[in-house]
């Protein structure tokens, strides 16, 4: 199967504390893959690499056929990355001064120069299908939280990007209001549309993924099919975790 | 000498007829401070080589200057190099008699620009990271993310504060009497210089200073609730 992209020996620092250590992912096309790790393993540093919220120190990105050096990237490559790849945030980060619809066009007309009638159809679309129909006119302050992060989801799918990054789509929100995202987010998987999703929803990992990557202390320690890894973890580090994870939340798996 | 209300009244229209000047003053600068104070902002939130350094040093520094050495440095900075001009040119006279309201509207812009560079610095530190990073995510380019999101926020956050500089400059432009110009409270003033009524003039202009105030947070309670519905 084609690569869509392809991370080489990331590192990066904050100061003296080295957060990724020389990380390397491949993501297929169509493929959902879930990283998970103890906080602080550097997934979600990871993830912000990618389409350059972070500047890493030291690594390669292949998106596609752009090959980039993340330490020599100029501003028309992160443009270009940017440009393919989609994020869903923890917070989820809507433009609080637009509309759910406006949020959704936002990345389509001024990014990509969608004329705003086309926009704004395939917004309304988009809203639709995860639920929305009725709030396009809504403000972000007038969503729950929930709400806000399926429309963040439709402003994602609507830009037809190459991969949607999800950031612990679900870590900010109240219990009940879990269920309603990760739906949503199953439902954008079925469809076929790339993904990699940092999350601590065993059960999303384990039921939608394909490929599971387990990270710690700013190294992959195990990657594999979600079976593998949930059922027979090679490292030890894995089995803690996975134990840990397990006995708190008392998933089914 | 008793107060005598009739004087009030008397220096009251001496003062409204130069009622444009204050305005003029006053709205004016507040617009040449936007112009000029919001880049300022914007080159030190985003740490523009040297022009961001350059305005740590001079904002604190002209923050600390009261309006009127503005005035009065600006009057004689301006006018001592016309000085040698205006004797080898025979302009002595045209010189004395010019109107120095040029020389008001440069000190309160100045003034002005730095006071509302500092609003908006602090107006484009309420916007959250979290919107520059959803607008970078969508491919939006930092112009882009500027003119769509976060500006329209960042004046959001600013027009109550806006308004309040916007108070403290028509306060503020009474101190041009100091070079003559007549504005609300030199005509005032004027009008007292025949009637030795000075405490009648003072309190006519002080009248309309307020009015020009009340009115002035009057808007900008219906500016907050217009942005406010968001």
């Amino acid at each position: 199967m084609k690569s869509v992209i392809q991370i080489k020996g990331v590192r990066k620092s904050f100061g003296k504390n080295e957060v990724l250590k020389g990380v390397s992912l491949d993501v297929k096309t169509g493929e959902v893959v879930v990283i998970l790790g103890p906080s602080g393993s550097g997934k979600t540093t990871l993830l912000r690499c990618v389409n350059f919220l972070e500047n890493a120190d030291d690594g390669e990105l292949t998106i596609g056929e752009l090959s980039v050096r993340f330490r020599y990237a100029g501003k028309k490559d992160i443009l270009t990355v940017r440009r393919r790849t989609a994020m869903v945030f923890q917070n989820y980060n809507l433009f609080s001064n637009k509309t759910a619809a406006e949020n959704v066009m936002e990345g389509l007309v001024t990014a990509r120069k969608v004329p705003a009638a086309e926009a704004r159809e395939r917004a309304e679309r988009e809203l639709a299908k995860v639920g929305l129909g009725g709030k396009r006119d809504a403000y972000p302050s007038q969503l729950s939280g929930g709400q806000q992060q399926r429309v963040a989801i439709a402003r994602a799918v609507a830009l037809n990007p190459e991969v949607i990054l999800f950031d612990e789509p679900t870590s900010a929100l109240d219990p009940e209001l879990v269920g309603e995202v990760l739906a949503v987010m199953r439902a954008v998987a079925r469809e076929g549309i790339t993904m990699v999703v940092v999350t601590h929803e065993m059960s999303f990992a384990h039921d939608i993924a394909n490929h599971v990557v387990f990270m710690d202390d700013g190294l992959v320690v195990e990657e594999g099919a979600p079976k593998e890894i949930f059922f027979h973890p090679k490292e030890e580090r894995t089995k803690q975790f996975l134990d840990r994870i397990q006995l708190k939340y008392d998933y089914s798996i | 000498m008793t107060f005598d209300s009739v004087y009030v009244w008397v220096s009251l229209k001496a003062a409204l007829r130069c009622l444009h000047v204050t305005l003029l003053l006053s709205i004016v600068s507040l617009v040449l401070g936007m112009v000029l104070g919001t880049p300022l902002a914007l080159c030190r939130k985003f740490r523009v080589r040297f022009a961001a350094q350059a305005a740590d040093v001079l904002i604190p520094v002209l923050k600390g200057i009261p309006l009127v050495l503005y005035v009065l440095i600006l009057n004689f900075a301006i006018l001592k190099p016309l000085d040698a001009l205006a004797e080898s040119c025979a302009w002595a006279d045209k010189l004395r008699l010019m109107d120095k309201i040029y020389i008001g509207l440069a000190a309160l812009s100045a003034y002005s620009a730095v006071i509302v560079s500092e609003t908006m610095r602090s107006a484009l530190n309420s916007v959250p990271e979290g919107q520059y990073e959803a607008c970078f995510s969508v491919g939006l380019t930092r112009g882009q993310a500027l003119r769509r999101v976060i500006m329209p926020q960042a004046l959001a956050f600013a027009v109550p504060v806006l308004c309040n500089n916007f108070i403290g400059l028509i306060k503020g432009s009474s101190i041009v009497y100091v070079i003559e110009i007549l504005d609300v409270l030199g005509g005032a003033m004027a009008s007292a210089q025949v009637s030795y009524r000075f405490l009648e003039a003072y309190i006519a202009a002080a009248l309309v200073y307020w009015v020009l105030c009340a009115g002035a947070g009057r808007g900008s309670k219906i500016l907050e609730k217009r942005f406010a519905g968001r």
